[in-house]
């Protein structure tokens, strides 16, 4: 990223591409499956437009994961609603690196909300499911579903630089 | 990948960026901070007998020193979040604006038990002054600081917001306190914190939507 920073354009290519290949990982199962690849893109994008705020004496990882962190809950607050739900299992099955996704993954960022608004951003923002259907399927009134969601997202939105 | 987006293209756009850097944000904004001291001074005047006892007057030193250390803490959060990274804690700005909130506790506490009517301690005209001048001063600030968050990735763009707008109040009132003559305990409870908090609100309801990306 540093080179990239200079303006090395081969070594961005290369960057962009393990980048690409890192997000789809990093988002498998944290976002309907048919806006991964634009969420991806729109990180890329982020990416590129920001590249300024890299600090070269710093890891790579921890900002591009704070920048992913911030793509992902502006896509989630986009209210996405779709009427199939399948998991990409390629995805999903691809093997990602324990250590690295223990310390920045999404989960973590999921873990820092309570469980009931966890499990309704994860069955309406990332599984597609109606508030209504997240109601039954919770027990949580249709209102408080909502109410949920919107602690949830403000919450993680809060978190995102802290573990 | 939809169309209209690769990667090729996107590294073919690549243009050679200077890294930002928080150390040269933090330095220009101390830069103005003295601008603006320079300024109150230029067209209000020091202190009076600055030299011989005033600027020894521990309220005075108090007051500067605490506008010091929360200017400091909050501005070095607010340029460092122009760089984000998962892992990076940035709250001490918290416990200073804790330490700083002493001062209004202790104002409304002196007010209760005053003998003097309080009205008569807070100079009504001087006060206004000291909003104008203080609040105008942490404008040019918080706009220089909310234009360096544009061109970074800030990833709470709330809480950016409140610490630019606090950064802002506490560096213009502290180039205000220069001149301010005041050394009443109720009056700088008052009228320094109602200056801060102006900025500081201003900073979270106007901040985060010009630095949104």
């Amino acid at each position: 990223m540093a080179l990239a920073q200079d303006g090395d354009k081969g070594a961005y290519r290369t960057l962009l591409g393990e980048c690409e290949t890192w997000l789809k990982r990093y988002y498998a199962r944290k976002i309907g499956p048919h806006v991964l690849e634009d969420l991806v893109q729109d990180t890329l994008i982020s990416l590129h437009r920001k590249r300024a705020s890299y600090d070269p004496t710093r890891a790579f990882l921890p900002w591009l994961a704070a920048i992913a962190r911030y793509r992902w809950i502006d896509h989630l607050r986009k209210a996405y609603r779709t009427k199939e739900v399948e998991l990409n299992e390629e995805l999903a099955a691809d093997p990602s690196d324990p250590a690295v996704a223990a310390k920045i993954g999404l989960e973590r960022l999921m873990g820092l909300i309570p469980e009931k608004q966890a499990l309704a951003i994860t069955l309406v923002k990332i599984q597609g499911l109606t508030i209504a259907e997240t109601s039954q399927k919770t027990g949580q009134s249709e209102s408080l579903v909502k109410v949920n969601i919107h602690r949830g997202m403000k919450r993680m939105a809060a978190a995102i630089e802290e573990e | 990948m939809p169309k209209g987006f690769d990667l090729d293209s996107l590294a073919e756009e690549l243009t050679p960026v200077k890294p930002l850097s928080a150390n040269s944000a933090m330095g220009g904004i101390i830069f103005l901070t003295i601008v603006g001291g320079i300024f109150i001074i230029a067209t209000l005047g020091f202190r009076d007998n600055f030299m011989d006892a005033t600027a020894t007057d521990p309220m005075f030193l108090i007051r500067s020193g605490l506008l010091l250390v929360l200017g400091a803490a909050s501005l070095s959060a607010a340029t460092s979040m122009a760089r984000p990274a998962v892992g990076i804690s940035r709250t001490g700005w918290r416990w200073a604006a804790a330490a700083a909130l002493i001062i209004p506790i202790a104002a409304a506490t002196a007010a209760l038990v005053s003998r003097t009517p309080v009205a008569e301690r807070l100079h009504p005209a001087n006060g206004v002054e000291c909003l104008t001048y203080s609040i105008g001063v942490g404008l040019v600030l918080g706009a220089a600081l909310t234009w360096w968050l544009r061109r970074g990735a800030p990833t709470s763009p709330e809480r950016a917001g409140i610490v630019t707008g606090l950064a802002a109040g506490s560096l213009g009132t502290l180039a205000y306190s220069m001149h301010c003559p005041h050394n009443d305990i109720v009056y700088i409870g008052l009228w320094y914190t109602l200056a801060t908090g102006v900025t500081t609100l201003a900073g979270r309801l106007l901040v985060p939507r010009l630095i949104r990306w």
